[in-house]
């Protein structure tokens, strides 16, 4: 089994701590070590860090190589533009040409998965199936622990097609992100958490780009014959910004009848806010979250992220804070989700630098 | 005529930004000049700037002094005025009229007005409309300007108003702050105006009333002037409202309306920025109402659907407190207070007579690393130290460097020089506009009391 760690995110929705220069799946969020750190330590020591591939920005390259001292730097996939996932998904089974008939583990590099072990057991399931139904793609569901509007759900058949630690169904449908109105009828459902952890044979990734993006699949195929020559980096260079810009569940989960999806379990969270962060690393029954050193008055469900100076707070409700060297945020928990197009708005009014 | 600002303050109620080393009247809040600033060319517009003096303690006189130079280049040091100590305002009062009589030598009928300095003026035409107006008739009376309330406001004191004279109404009698109650009260019978700390005097009244009402005031008044100072630290810390106003029978009111307010706290701060429509262009409110943002070193503040709250950055606290709770930045600081906290007394930036300095990393054991700015034409000390060397880059400006005695070099930006410990060395800006270095220093020893001063342009002997 190979593993594919998407590395290429820009990460602005954790802004201020997140920056296009420095993104999420480089910081040190939840410990000591930072987010890609973690992503590649939990496949260790139960697979071979030969196996495991890293898809990031040309711009990233440097420190996914800092970072991650044992990978072979032969395993760093550079892509030349920020595209959407499915090009990135394509430029490396491209370039993992011969290696057709492995399965391949593509997931995140900035999620937060607290017990490997049943991690894991989910991949084993999904592992098992695969080689006895080569055409299948499987993705990792999340059994909710919360209404979280800013996940993608899915809803599967009933009938379990795979006995095992958590079992295997067959997925009926795909849901964006809920409003807030929809996530409890999400939840009455029984519908899953979409990880983003997806297991398929590589052979199966490419035909499924031939039949559902058949564009993106020429360029794969054009990069593929430059393989060995000199002309590759060119041809990757010239290709790769060309590739269409639609997401590897739009474009292709969602029309594929060969998805299954695993019903798991291990403590998982895409860290995708401050608001989730928090959730995440709250322990026990704690009133606020603090990092850094605090001094409050009377302030109740709140959030600081401080990094060197000393943050006081007076009579402050619900409301997360985010202190960095250059800027300060101070938001609504409950809008955490838009900080992405806080950030979008501050490039327009050219308050910060985009990338 | 002559106008004395009192600029000796060291108030923690703007906490984080004001400091003991560096307290409200210096601080940028709503303009692009300091509430000293602001009340200095106020006064202007009434009387020529040279007749305008400052009242400042030893800690803060370089602070009024810079301050001052920069939107008044002319400035004579001897309109700051020193306090040998820290009192209130009456001895600061009178350590004024005592100067301005024997160094100044002012005629005894000279009107003179004392405000402070780190009150806001909505209507400064207005306000100076009222001083002329003041000046010209206080006659030999305690005059004082009343502000017509335009809300029944808790935090401040009041006066309340008996007959009308004229140009002055004469003043009944002082009332401390009110509870709610009691300020409707006064603002709903129209006999009150806010008490705003101004007054107007000339010398022989004021020490006529002075004889009469505080007797050991008069007497230390009356010895020879290096005895005054030399005494001076044993006045009473008393302001002037108790020893003389409340007590004085010629106290005269001028009442005027010229959106006055003695920033007393955020709260009053955000009002004022609201009332004016003051939009922060450099920060980023998204879905937020009612939101101060002040960041000192320029980080860039965004907030997300907040409503209510001040936000303010110094350089080595966060303050984030909810409109509407101000009172209790008093318990953040004793706190800190108590635990001995040095983001109480102390700003990471320091103000020197010769620029400021900025401490960017320290690290006692090995290493510190300042950001120096020094003031055109502006010198630091011929100096050494014993334990630590330095190295300096230019990074702006043109610097002049004596080294190990050697003759003068210069630096431009980009350049940079190496001081060994015990080298006497000495930096100075011959240039015109500000001069920035990054200073490394090394050594065993870092802290600011290993120098050894040689010559200094501003007579210190121990500090930095």
């Amino acid at each position: 089994m190979k593993f594919l760690i998407m590395a290429g995110g820009k990460g602005t929705r954790l802004w201020p701590v997140s920056r296009a220069d420095n993104p999420k799946q480089f910081q040190k969020l939840v410990s000591d070590k930072t987010m890609l750190q973690e992503t590649a330590d939990r496949l260790l020591p139960e697979f071979s860090i030969k196996d495991i591939f890293v898809a990031t920005n040309n711009i990233y390259a440097e420190e996914v190589k800092k970072e991650l001292p044992d990978l072979p730097v032969e395993n760093i996939i550079a892509e030349p533009s920020f595209r959407e996932r499915a090009s990135a998904i394509a430029l490396s089974c491209a370039l993992l040409a011969g290696e057709e008939d492995e399965t391949v583990v593509i997931l995140p590099s900035d999620h937060l998965i607290k017990d490997k072990e049943a991690f894991w057991s989910a991949l084993g399931e999904a592992e098992t199936f695969i080689s006895k139904n080569i055409d299948a793609l499987v993705t990792i569901g999340i059994k909710p622990t919360s209404p979280q509007t800013g996940y993608g759900y899915l809803s599967h058949n009933e009938e379990k097609l795979a006995e095992g630690k958590f079992g295997l169904y067959e997925v009926d449908s795909f849901f964006e992100k809920p409003g807030s109105g929809a996530v409890q009828k999400y939840l009455d459902s029984g519908f899953l958490w979409n990880s983003g952890i997806y297991v398929c044979c590589i052979s199966s990734i490419m035909k499924r780009f031939e039949k559902f993006i058949p564009d993106t699949y020429e360029r794969i195929k054009k990069i593929q014959s430059a393989i060995g020559t000199s002309e590759l980096a060119g041809v990757i260079e010239c290709e790769y910004p060309l590739m269409d810009m639609i997401s590897f569940e739009y474009g292709i989960l969602e029309n594929d009848d060969k998805v299954f999806v695993i019903a798991a379990d291990f403590g998982w969270s895409d860290v995708g806010s401050w608001s989730v962060l928090k959730d995440s690393l709250m322990v026990g029954d704690g009133k606020n979250l603090i990092k850094g050193e605090h001094l409050d008055i009377g302030s109740e469900n709140i959030m600081v992220y401080g990094s060197k100076k000393l943050i006081a707070t007076v009579g402050l409700k619900d409301l997360i804070i985010v202190d960095t060297d250059d800027a300060i945020l101070v938001c609504n928990k409950n809008d955490t989700q838009l900080v992405k197009d806080l950030v979008h708005k501050m490039e327009e009014e050219g308050k910060i630098k985009p990338l | 005529m002559h106008s004395v600002i009192l600029c000796g303050g060291s108030g923690t109620r703007l906490w984080p930004l004001s400091r003991k080393n560096f307290p409200k009247q210096f601080l940028k809040l709503y303009s692009d000049k300091s509430l000293l600033q602001e009340t200095f060319l106020r006064m202007c517009r009434v009387m020529k700037a040279g007749d305008v003096y400052f009242v400042t303690n030893q800690e803060n006189y370089f602070n009024v002094f810079n301050q001052i130079r920069e939107v008044y280049p002319e400035m004579d040091r001897r309109q700051i005025i020193i306090e040998p100590a820290s009192l209130n305002t009456a001895p600061a009062i009178l350590l004024a009229v005592k100067y301005l009589s024997t160094c100044i030598k002012i005629g005894e009928q000279d009107p003179l007005i004392f405000l402070p300095a780190d009150h806001y003026i909505g209507k400064p035409e207005k306000f100076a409309e009222t001083v002329r107006s003041a000046l010209e008739n206080v006659g030999d009376n305690i005059g004082t300007l009343g502000i017509t309330p335009t809300a029944p406001v808790t935090g401040f004191g009041y006066i309340e108003k008996g007959v009308s004279k004229g140009a002055y109404t004469v003043a009944d009698s002082f009332k401390e702050k009110p509870d709610r109650e009691t300020a409707e009260r006064y603002f709903a019978s129209g006999k009150y105006v806010w008490n705003g700390g101004i007054y107007l005097f000339n010398a022989e009244t004021f020490l006529g009333e002075l004889k009469k009402y505080a007797p050991k005031l008069f007497a230390h008044y009356r010895k020879p002037y290096e005895e005054f100072l030399e005494d001076f630290d044993q006045l009473d810390p008393e302001p002037i409202d108790t020893v003389i106003s409340e007590k004085s029978e010629r106290v005269v009111i001028f009442e005027s309306d010229f959106d006055w307010s003695d920033i007393g706290s955020f709260d009053v701060l955000l009002e004022i920025v609201k009332k004016n429509n003051l939009i922060d262009t450099k920060h980023l409110f998204m879905d937020s109402n009612n939101v101060f943002a002040h960041s000192e070193s320029g980080k860039m503040i965004a907030t997300l659907g907040i409503d209510d709250a001040i936000i303010v950055e110094s350089n080595d606290v966060v303050f984030v407190q909810k409109r509407g709770r101000s009172e209790d930045v008093k318990k953040i600081v004793n706190y800190l207070k108590e635990n001995k906290c040095k983001e109480v007394d102390h700003n990471i930036i320091v103000y020197r007579p010769w620029g400021k300095y900025e401490v960017l990393i320290d690290n006692p054991e090995s290493h510190k690393v300042k950001k120096i700015t020094v003031f055109p034409g502006a010198s630091l000390s011929l100096q050494s130290h014993e334990r630590r060397s330095e190295h300096w880059v230019v990074v702006r400006g043109t610097a002049k460097v004596v080294n190990n005695g050697g003759s003068p070099m210069i630096l431009h930006e980009n350049e940079s020089t190496y001081i060994p410990a015990k080298a006497l060395h000495r930096l100075s800006n011959p240039g015109k506009e500000n001069l920035e270095i990054i200073e490394v220093q090394t050594g065993s020893y870092l802290e600011e009391d290993d120098i050894t001063r040689y010559e200094d342009d501003y007579g210190r002997q121990d500090g930095v």
